[in-house]
């Protein structure tokens, strides 16, 4: 059995024991009631998010210098768990936003910068899809997510910046100790189940390295389609 | 916020089933696509020796 | 050659590619313009809500022009393999991205001073506050566009699926710099009171300071056999 179902076990389990404690046993929140328990899913999944796409940037900065299929595959494999994740965490926000805020959607720079984030990640699995050729795929893949990377602060900050003419919304804060435990437990197992996602896509990623079936037309040009 | 929101439990199960959907579904892809692919590899294996 | 000496070469090669085939630029003119036209009609004839916002529809406009305008940028090189001529020749590649990036700044710049007269027309939209902000913006926020669609327009200016590629990399990049340009132009253009410009221009900067160094350093990578 490949070894990273290990971890992908202990994070399923974890994520059933921290889902029962927050949705059974934590008690409600203050302001929220029981809305406020998606936070036990939503939080871990945003910490992963960023967590992961921050793994992503530092293995696209070592496939640039490696040059390595491993190390392309690994990149694909954190990408892709990386946007799964991101829809995941939109959508989250967005069905806690309704009750709470009383919109789906609100600007929120945390939210709203995920949202960019998310296209930019799916922007390069479009890039990827696009290009024929594996070494050049790699090379550009990788400039593509460290650019992105370095710009989710940006974006951030900006949006920051952009929102606090308009309105102040905060944040809520869980204070209760109850309410720590499941976070915490939720979020190891999103970040088990997270690995072992990503190690999945890149042997996927690894396996198809050489079959991919285009599904737009071939480019007539060599710099796409890699040498004879 | 004034008050405390009452039930929406029904926002708890769209969130946490939405994201369980997800995860699992791309999981299932995910391994269903591995396979094929390591038995593709392995056809080709066959044939090469063979 | 140094560097700086290679960046101007290159830099005036384009410029003078771009002069001699300005019916392309003068499409890409008519095509902000027309842009401008159909945000009005989408909006409404309201004066009010098209001065007030003028400066948002320019912006927008800008973006979708910039599309056209940096891909065509790396077309021109694709045409008889010429960035592989250009490679074989000891060009530094970042003389080549600063060359062609300065090239599209300018163009993108002077497509943005010419919409200002017209967004001054047909939104009956003023600059009431200073020149100096309107102009700043308008050159930071079309540096922080240049730039990085230098990079991605040499990505995809042969891939599959090219043109929606092209905006689908640079428009989520480029966010702060559409929040951030056009609140410093709508300030220039609406009045600043309480004197936010120079902060909008800083976030500018630092994005501008940023998108022009990472793609240099990594140009090297993406045009490399």
């Amino acid at each position: 059995m490949d070894r990273e179902h290990w971890l992908g076990i202990a994070g399923l389990l974890l994520l059933i024991g921290g889902s029962v404690f927050g949705l059974l046993i934590a008690p409600p929140e203050k302001y929220m009631g029981d809305v406020g328990r998606i936070l036990y899913i939503h939080v871990p999944t945003a910490w992963n998010a960023l967590l992961i796409a921050t793994a992503a940037f530092v293995i696209a900065i070592g496939s640039l210098v490696k040059r390595s299929p491993k190390w392309d595959a690994a990149l694909h494999g954190t990408l892709a768990t990386t946007a799964l994740l991101t829809v995941m965490l939109l959508i989250q926000g967005a069905i806690w936003a309704k009750p709470t805020w009383g919109v789906y959607w609100d600007w929120d720079p945390r939210l709203t910068t995920s949202a960019i984030m998310g296209v930019s990640f799916a922007g390069l699995l479009a890039l990827r899809a696009s290009l024929d050729d594996p070494e050049r795929r790699a090379t550009w893949t990788a400039v593509g997510t460290i650019i992105a990377y370095v710009d989710v602060p940006i974006v951030y900050m900006s949006i920051k910046w952009w929102r606090t003419l308009h309105q102040n919304f905060s944040t809520p804060e869980t204070v209760n100790e109850m309410m720590v435990i499941p976070l915490r437990i939720n979020a190891f197992a999103m970040l088990f189940i997270g690995i072992w996602l990503s190690v999945r896509m890149a042997r996927l990623s690894l396996a198809e390295r050489g079959a991919a079936v285009p599904t737009a037309p071939a480019s007539a040009d060599p710099l796409i389609a890699g040498r004879a | 916020m004034e008050g405390v929101i009452v039930g929406g439990w029904g926002y708890v199960a769209a969130a946490w089933g939405i994201s369980l959907g997800l995860l699992l579904g791309w999981a299932v892809v995910l391994n269903v696509r591995l396979a094929a692919a390591r038995a593709a590899a392995q056809d080709e294996g066959a044939t090469d020796a063979g | 050659m140094g560097v700086f000496a290679q960046t101007l070469a290159v830099f005036r090669k384009d410029v003078l590619l771009e002069w001699r085939g300005r019916s392309r630029v003068s499409a890409v003119v008519f095509f902000s313009t027309m842009t401008l036209l159909l945000f009005s009609f989408a909006v409404g004839p309201g004066r009010e809500v098209l001065s007030r916002h003028a400066a948002g529809y320019l912006w927008l406009a800008l973006l979708l022009s910039s599309v056209l305008s940096l891909g065509e940028s790396f077309r021109v090189e694709t045409e008889d393999e010429a960035l592989e001529g250009m490679r074989l020749l000891p060009v530094d590649p970042r003389a080549l991205f600063f060359g062609k990036a300065s090239s599209n700044f300018l163009l993108l710049l002077g497509l943005a001073l010419l919409l200002v007269p017209g967004c001054l027309v047909l939104y009956s939209a003023e600059i009431r506050g200073s020149a100096g902000l309107l102009v700043a913006s308008l050159a930071l926020g079309t540096g922080g566009l240049a730039a990085p669609g230098t990079l991605y327009a040499a990505m995809t200016a042969r891939a599959r699926g090219r043109d929606v590629l092209l905006p689908l990399l640079l428009f989520p990049l480029v966010v702060p710099v559409l929040l951030a340009s056009v609140k410093a132009t709508s300030l220039a253009m609406t009045g600043d009171p309480m004197n936010q410009g120079p902060s909008w221009l800083g976030v500018l900067v630092c994005f501008d300071v940023v998108y022009w160094s990472l793609p240099a350093i990594l140009f090297g990578r993406v045009i490399e056999d």
